[in-house]
């Protein structure tokens, strides 16, 4: 997939993301049309374990879906032996670097909370007072309370923060 | 461990360094306030007024975590100077505290033990040891993930919380009090199956407003639940409702239920 390609493929993401209800709900299903998780523990249960093999095997789907490559900025995501609560994820921006991405407790209820990289090229959270690294109201709302969402739909949420912070796109009205 | 008699605080006065001779006055036990320990997350517009005060209160041991480093736009708000810019929130506050309370006139068993995390509470392995060591903790935080975090964890070692919030125009706030399994948690009042979605209110621009006033307001009536929780006196409310819009109405509300299905309270409480 060419970036301009990307651009209006994550465009037409945008335009979903900021859209009415129903349209939230259209968004909804065509991100797990892409891929929608089956086990829905959390980091605090006995079960997570094969939820988080799930979170790996969907990266894998999202890096090969129809679309090309969904998920230019990611290579690999990988979770930690030490602590439930972190998945280690391989960013590629100017350079690439290896980052931490953090799980409330209640995930996958709640989205992820935050992924720092180690250099700090890209800090960017779900909630945040500093606008310049929150997510807000372009993941609120369009998250699925359900456990049916994972990592891999809330990096394609930050794809989009990245692409409208670094290349700000312009909105149809229509 | 309620107030202290008239004539307990007869006795006291003459022993009590002059910093908290008023505070016997107003029969505070404050040898017992001294071995208390406490955990403030966020130490923003409400977390440096609740820190100060529990500071000045007596209080023995303080924790603070917060992620963030004092900028220009916290200067609306009281705690911080120019001289903090730049520096880890939770540090310049603890240095703030320690400074206030502990010098060499002041006796070394009324100083202040602070520490202070730079960091991100969600996911941070050390936040499970800390709840588990304090007496109460207080959420001062501005994210609904982190404040359901915590309450996970207080539940789980069944501290007592009080999370103190300004609403995103800062003319109102709430106070949410939680006796573990006695009152409802934070997850009862927002968590998933109810209707209520932080998240659903409109927003101007980024940044939500803030006024010192009404942070002030709010700050005061948390340590005030907390002081009464630590020394076992007065009455607790589970939810107060603080309206400066126009009319000025603070709302303490008793009647309020645990949520049937609260996942976290299905966990915790047998």
């Amino acid at each position: 997939m060419s970036f301009d390609d990307l651009l209006e493929e994550l465009e037409a993401l945008e335009l979903l993301l900021r859209s009415s209800r129903e349209k939230k709900k259209r968004l909804e299903h065509r991100l797990l049309e892409i891929y929608t998780f089956k086990n829905t523990a959390s980091p605090i249960d006995v079960d997570w374990r094969r939820r988080a093999e799930e979170e790996e095997r969907a990266f894998s789907v999202f890096k090969r879906t129809k679309y090309g490559d969904l998920l230019p900025h990611f290579l690999s995501l990988k979770a930690s032996n030490q602590n439930p609560q972190y998945f280690y994820v391989i960013y590629k921006g100017n350079q690439i670097e290896p980052a931490i991405i953090k799980l409330p407790r209640l995930y996958p209820e709640l989205p992820p909370n935050s992924i720092v990289s180690i250099n700090k090229s890209i800090e960017v959270y779900t909630s945040h007072t500093d606008s310049s690294k929150c997510l807000g109201n372009l993941v609120k709302g369009r998250w699925s309370e359900s456990g049916k969402m994972g990592i891999p739909h809330w990096l394609l949420f930050v794809e989009v923060y990245l692409v409208l912070t670094r290349h700000p796109i312009k909105i149809r009205k229509t | 461990m309620p107030l202290l008699t008239p004539n307990e605080r007869r006795k006291i006065l003459p022993r009590t360094p002059l910093m908290f001779s008023r505070l016997v006055v107003a029969g505070i036990p404050i040898k017992d306030l001294l071995r208390k320990k406490v955990l403030i997350a966020g130490a923003g517009g409400l977390g440096v007024l609740v820190a100060e005060m529990l500071a000045r209160s007596g209080v023995g041991s303080i924790y603070i975590i917060d992620r963030d480093n004092v900028r220009e736009e916290n200067f609306n708000r009281l705690g911080f100077t120019r001289d903090d810019v730049g520096r880890p929130k939770a540090i310049a506050l603890a240095t703030k505290l320690v400074n206030l309370r502990n010098s060499v006139e002041v006796p070394q068993e009324y100083h202040i033990h602070v520490r202070g995390f730079h960091t991100d509470l969600i996911g941070w392995p050390q936040l499970e040891n800390l709840v588990a060591d304090s007496d109460i903790i207080f959420s001062c935080l501005d994210n609904e993930e982190a404040r359901r975090e915590l309450n996970y964890l207080i539940m789980k070692y069944k501290k007592p919380f009080i999370d103190g919030a300004t609403s995103i125009d800062s003319l109102s706030g709430t106070i949410i009090t939680v006796i573990p399994c006695k009152t409802p948690c934070y997850e009862c009042y927002y968590g998933s199956g109810t209707s209520i979605r932080l998240n659903n209110v409109e927003r101007i621009g980024y940044c939500d407003a803030s006024l010192a006033t009404t942070m002030a307001i709010i700050a005061a009536l948390q340590v005030d639940q907390g002081l009464k929780i630590l020394l076992n006196f007065g009455k607790i409310y589970p939810l107060i409702k603080v309206y400066l819009k126009k009319e000025i109405s603070i709302s303490p509300i008793e009647n309020v239920k645990i949520r049937e299905d609260c996942p976290v309270h299905r966990r915790f409480c047998k």
